[in-house]
């Protein structure tokens, strides 16, 4: 194995959004488990926290890192809200690394600050990431969220194109060129129960979503 | 960025809301680093509240209506084909 994964899932039970994303985590997982030369680890709900992920990235050397968690403009979060990265503390931990965060607004000035110290590239969002969803419970009807899928299906295409071995600017693309489809269905659309209520925050997604670093650095 | 510190007009207000009736109630919605999320229903008492959440939904909304009339959402998905 010469390519390694490390995703946090720090679902917790009264969190919808984090909820969600630990479901289409699945998609991440199928991915790496269909490449040959790729080793996933995955730190789900309590496991989660500072302690595990710099154990983690110490000790497997990953070299594309993924956080579903909430997050500010200076830091990601893991379980329960308890700080993972923070700017100025331990963004070292992401040095030569690429990284996807969902962590709202990180990519404003945490991005920013760990391509300043040697992170390859930054995928993240500079303002809040905005979900719309059914309320569903279970995994499988979260992944079948017909609502969810316009925001989540293009915000994961840019991690799995990343495992898929494109580099970030491609994996940026794909992802930018997936919610732009996405948004001309939903404007298109003649289903006013959904369509331009969603899309306006759909368009926000696409909009605040960054790419920072180098945009050839690929996993 | 959306303008969530300006206090959004009363007439700016009941627009979205009038737009949000009209949605389906399953619909919820969630944004930052929140827990809770909140029904369509739920989201209209923010907003009549003028409370930050219901001010950040009105922003964006106001920020897609915007994007809309300057033609910065068409520029936008006509260079997606690029």
């Amino acid at each position: 194995m010469s390519r390694i994964i490390l995703v946090t899932n720090p679902a917790d039970d009264n969190d919808a959004a984090i909820r969600y994303l630990d479901a289409w985590s699945e998609l991440i997982i199928k991915t790496a488990k269909e490449q040959k030369d790729t080793l996933i680890f995955e730190l789900k709900n309590e496991q989660a926290n500072k302690q595990e992920l710099t154990k983690i990235i110490q000790r497997e050397k990953p070299q594309l890192v993924v956080f579903n968690g909430h997050g500010n403009d200076s830091c990601i979060m893991g379980f329960k809200q308890k700080i993972l990265i923070r700017c100025d503390d331990n963004e070292h931990l992401l040095k030569e690394k690429i990284i996807h965060s969902m962590s709202c607004n990180s990519g404003k000035e945490l991005g920013k600050k760990c391509i300043k110290i040697g992170t390859l590239s930054y995928i993240g969002y500079s303002e809040e990431f905005k979900l719309t969803y059914l309320n569903k419970q279970t995994k499988q009807e979260m992944l079948n969220d017909p609502v969810a899928k316009f925001f989540l299906r293009p915000a994961f295409e840019a991690i799995l194109a990343l495992i898929r071995g494109d580099t970030t600017g491609k994996a940026y693309k794909k992802s930018q060129k997936m919610y732009k489809e996405n948004l001309l269905t939903l404007i298109a659309s003649s289903l006013t129960e959904y369509n331009t209520k969603v899309a306006s925050r759909l368009y926000h997604n696409l909009k605040y979503q960054v790419c920072l670093g180098d945009s050839q650095a690929n996993f | 960025m959306p303008d969530t510190k300006k206090q959004p007009s009363q007439e700016q207000m009941d627009i979205i809301i009038l737009r949000l009736e009209v949605v389906s109630p399953e619909l919820h919605f969630t944004s930052g680093s929140r827990f809770q999320g909140f029904s369509r229903d739920e989201m209209i008492k923010q907003i009549k509240n003028k409370t930050k959440i219901g001010k950040e939904f009105v922003a964006t909304e106001f920020e897609f209506l915007r994007a809309i009339k300057d033609g910065s959402l068409k520029k936008m998905l006509i260079d997606t084909n690029d």
